[in-house]
């Protein structure tokens, strides 16, 4: 018995020092990324909006929205792309086999005609069955089978004919100038592959013609945590990560692309569960193998409206979904993690995703379970649990506030005093209660992937469209 | 967004000195609790004391954060509130009827939202008005408040001291058009040229090689007034340089322009360069050259160019410049080429007048692969009915 509670003490030990040792990175990654969004924020502002949208030296953009069973939001959202300020971009819808009436809608509200359009690239896709065009070609409608997300953003490449392309989500508003902010590191430095903006929640916010007119907390709790949880992975992570040249995910929602290295590195990979992580992974692989100067980069001023899940039930599906994407995407590219040949990558981007936002779970959990059994058997004292909890909510607590506060300190979006004040008190509430179920459903995700569960072509979350989004 | 390297060596050193002290606080209480037994009870401390210390700092930080937005926020009430009263005052004086006095008072008692409205009277009016303003700025303390402030670290006050200096015609010191920050450089190149100095647009054209795409954006677009000064004097000898960023840089003038400026021997000037320089010329080559002929025969040549690549964008070239006597080689591109060159020389068909279309319709029902033909014919004509 007394080597069995060794045995435990180590694993407690273990635990301990994990969890303090994870919030300690995340407290230096979100140090850095406040430091380097200081020094960026004198400097985002720098261009004015006139020269470049005038100019005709900027390159061309193909927005790519891939759209499944839409109706909702699809006509709203594709106006609001067409309406973007950029002086060349064209939008490419995709619908991809949707069994609603989002085909008919884009259709009738763009005035569509059926087109001969063709494929100039060849990314391995699904079946096209026709292409619509809107009369100025700004608009591009193609309809395929059903085949999943990547399918359907590959389908999209094909058809681009710009040098750059943009992936968004079709059930996501772009703000007006988001492009003109996006390419800005396109600009800068021409070994810019890859850029990434911000993903903010709309809950909570005024939605009017397409655009986000006022900025606010989201009124539940759930979905204030969820905003917590953005700024903490957006501003904290992601900065530091675009820093060090070492940033895995450029969000699916809305992200910019070299349509040339997408096109090596054969586009998006079909079936994945996060094809948005693998891409980015894949782009990082082929630029070190062949040792190439490139960049992939976070801006976090081009900001990308989402909805995030306002019940518990579809928040636990979509948390188990990017669980699951994530831990297949290591597994694939197994051979970078720690591999000198994939330098920061390899050596730090690749072993923090996957200690820290893959297996973190698993760990805590493991941690809840001993600490909880230990009580109870007897072996752990009262105090001892106490004070682990305690220390873990601090930290959590800690950089929870840190996320919100660098929000505040430099992109500054929530006008309201009360505003701030309800998420600082969300930071401190989600430490009891939300982030162990999150943890738990994380485990889970981990658990589907072990036990090879099928997956959902469309790993889609209901939403209500975006208006009446109001606080 | 790009970080100068003196922001990185500040970003680097604050960490390093975050972690110190950090580390510094894990092993003072590592030390001070090292005497307990059990295992847990030994690491417990030790991580709950690391994580109360930040936390109370972030805490402090979070009660400064509210403070400091509340009092922004009515602040931004009270400049709503007094802005139009700003407005009115500023505008009375400016037409020489208003009180200069109150002016004064509401420029010192109210200086943001003061030099906020300023700054848009200044870059709104010209004329009397302006000159008005320009002295008023004098007056009022403001440009000696823009002199000083373009030694802000804050680079959004910068710009504005820069420009609004520019505005009022002051002197913008040339050594800022060396600053290490790209944008600095930026900003100050635009002020010198709104200054109205003389050799500004020659100081400006020399710097153009050396800055990013964005910088040169900025630059053709600040250049453009003095657009036939530029080509009259410097454009000539920028695109025959040696050096290939001098020729890409005075090409993207042309093109950002989109301006007919003769040349003497453009095509001259280009062909026979670096194929990357080449393929930059061709937009402008209708543009800069002084003959159609001049023009074509570069079109002609990169029509036929071994490398595919190359094919696309001239037909593009071909067709904006309606060189109806490459129909041949696009015929040939069309049939031959892959997808984007071929659908390339399709367009470039389709804009070459009922010749060219007669070419399309026939390939439609002749060729091994009429859907590039197709595309084009059937855009062309949406396009013309839309």
């Amino acid at each position: 018995m007394t080597a069995f509670y060794h045995v435990i003490n180590i694993i407690l030990d273990v635990i301990i020092v994990y969890a303090f040792a994870s919030n300690f990175n995340y407290f230096v990654l979100m140090s850095l990324g406040f430091f380097v969004l200081r020094a960026q924020r004198s400097t985002e502002g720098s261009v004015e909006r006139d020269p470049l949208f005038k100019s005709k030296l900027m390159p061309a953009i193909s927005i790519i929205a891939p759209a499944h069973n839409e109706e909702l939001s699809i006509v709203q959202s594709t106006r609001s792309m067409l309406q973007l300020e950029y002086p060349e971009h064209e939008v490419i819808i995709v619908n991809d086999g949707s069994t609603d009436r989002t085909l008919q809608l884009l259709i009738e509200q763009f005035h569509l005609y059926k087109s001969s359009r063709q494929p100039l690239h060849n990314l391995v896709t699904g079946p096209v069955k026709a292409a619509y065009e809107s009369q100025n070609l700004k608009l591009l409608v193609i309809d395929k089978e059903g085949g999943g997300k990547s399918d359907s953003l590959n389908a999209g490449i094909n058809y681009a004919s710009t040098p750059l392309v943009a992936p968004v989500d079709s059930d996501s508003l772009l703000e007006s100038n988001s492009l003109l902010l996006v390419v800005r590191p396109f600009l800068e430095d021409e070994s810019t592959i890859a850029v990434g903006g911000i993903i903010r929640v709309v809950n909570g916010c005024k939605v009017e013609d397409g655009a986000v007119t006022k900025v606010g907390a989201p009124p539940s709790m759930l979905t204030k945590f969820q905003v917590v949880e953005y700024l903490r992975a957006f501003l904290g992570g992601r900065v530091a990560l675009s820093y060090m040249n070492s940033l895995l995910l450029i969000s699916g929602a809305f992200g910019l692309f070299r349509r040339d290295k997408v096109i090596e590195a054969a586009g998006f990979q079909v079936g994945s569960l996060a094809e948005d992580l693998e891409l980015v992974i894949r782009l990082h692989r082929i630029s070190r193998e062949n040792k190439r100067d490139y960049k992939i980069v976070f801006v976090p001023t081009p900001v990308c409206w989402t909805e995030v899940p306002d019940s518990l039930k579809n928040l636990r599906i979509q948390r188990i979904r990017w669980q699951r994407g994530g831990l297949e995407s290591m597994w694939k590219h197994r051979g970078m993690l720690l591999n000198p040949k994939f330098g920061v990558v390899g050596c730090f981007g690749m072993p923090y995703l996957l200690l820290l936002e893959i297996l973190g779970p698993c760990i805590e959990v493991t941690g809840y379970v001993i600490t909880i059994a230990g009580l109870l058997i007897g072996f752990i004292s009262f105090t001892s649990a106490l004070l682990f909890f305690i220390g873990s909510v601090l930290f959590g607590t800690m950089i929870s506030i840190s996320a919100v506060l660098l929000e505040e300190f430099t992109t500054r979006r929530y006008a309201h005093p009360l505003d701030l004040a309800s998420l600082i008190g969300a930071a401190f509430v989600e430490n009891f209660g939300y982030r162990q179920i999150n943890a738990l459903w994380r485990f889970q995700g981990i658990f589907e992937v072990v036990r090879a569960k099928k997956k959902r072509v469309w790993g889609k979350m209901p939403r209500k469209g975006f208006e009446p989004q109001t606080t | 967004m790009k970080i100068s390297e003196s922001s990185r060596i500040r970003v680097w050193a604050s960490i390093t000195l975050m972690v110190a002290l950090y580390a510094g606080g894990v092993y003072w209480v590592y030390r001070e609790s090292s005497g307990a037994s059990e295992s847990i009870a030994h690491l417990v401390p030790l991580a709950t004391g690391l994580a109360v210390v930040p936390l109370v700092l972030v805490m402090i930080l979070a009660i400064f954060s509210m403070l400091a937005k509340s009092i922004r926020y009515v602040a931004r009430l009270r400049a709503a509130g007094i802005s139009p009263e700003i407005r009115n005052t500023l505008a009375s004086v400016s037409v020489g009827d208003g009180d200069r006095e109150r002016l004064r008072w509401l420029s010192q008692h109210h200086r943001r939202p003061f030099e906020i409205i300023f700054t848009e009277f200044l870059s709104s009016f010209g004329g009397q008005i302006n000159s008005e303003l320009r002295i008023l700025a004098v007056e009022l303390g403001l440009a000696e408040r823009w002199r000083h402030a373009i030694r802000s670290r804050n680079f959004l006050v910068q710009k504005t001291a820069l420009a609004n200096l520019g505005r009022i015609g002051h002197a913008i010191d040339p050594r800022l058009l060396r600053h290490p920050v790209e944008q600095t450089r930026i900003e100050a190149a635009c002020a010198l040229l709104a200054s109205g100095s003389t050799d500004a647009p020659a100081q400006v054209f020399k710097m153009l090689p050396d800055q990013s795409l964005l910088g040169r954006i900025r630059l053709a677009d600040s250049l453009r007034p003095f657009a036939p000064e530029i080509c009259e004097r410097y454009l000539a000898e920028g695109i025959g340089s040696t050096d290939a960023r001098s020729v890409k840089a005075s090409l993207e003038l042309l093109r950002a322009w989109e301006r007919w400026i003769p040349i003497a021997s453009f095509s001259r000037l280009v062909a026979g360069r670096d194929i990357e320089l080449r393929l930059a010329a061709l937009p402008v080559l209708r543009y800069g050259s002084q003959t159609e002929q001049e023009a074509a025969q570069e079109v002609f040549d990169l029509l036929q160019f071994p490398d595919e690549q190359v094919h696309a964008p001239a037909a593009k070239a071909a067709a904006d410049m309606g060189i109806s006597e490459s129909i041949p080689l696009l015929v040939k591109q069309l049939r031959g080429d892959g997808p984007v060159s071929a659908l390339a020389a399709a367009r470039a068909l389709a804009e070459m007048g009922s010749e060219g279309r007669d070419l399309l319709e026939n390939e439609i029902y002749s060729s091994a692969r009429p859907q590039y033909a197709l595309q084009a014919l059937e855009q062309s004509l949406v396009a013309e009915r839309g």
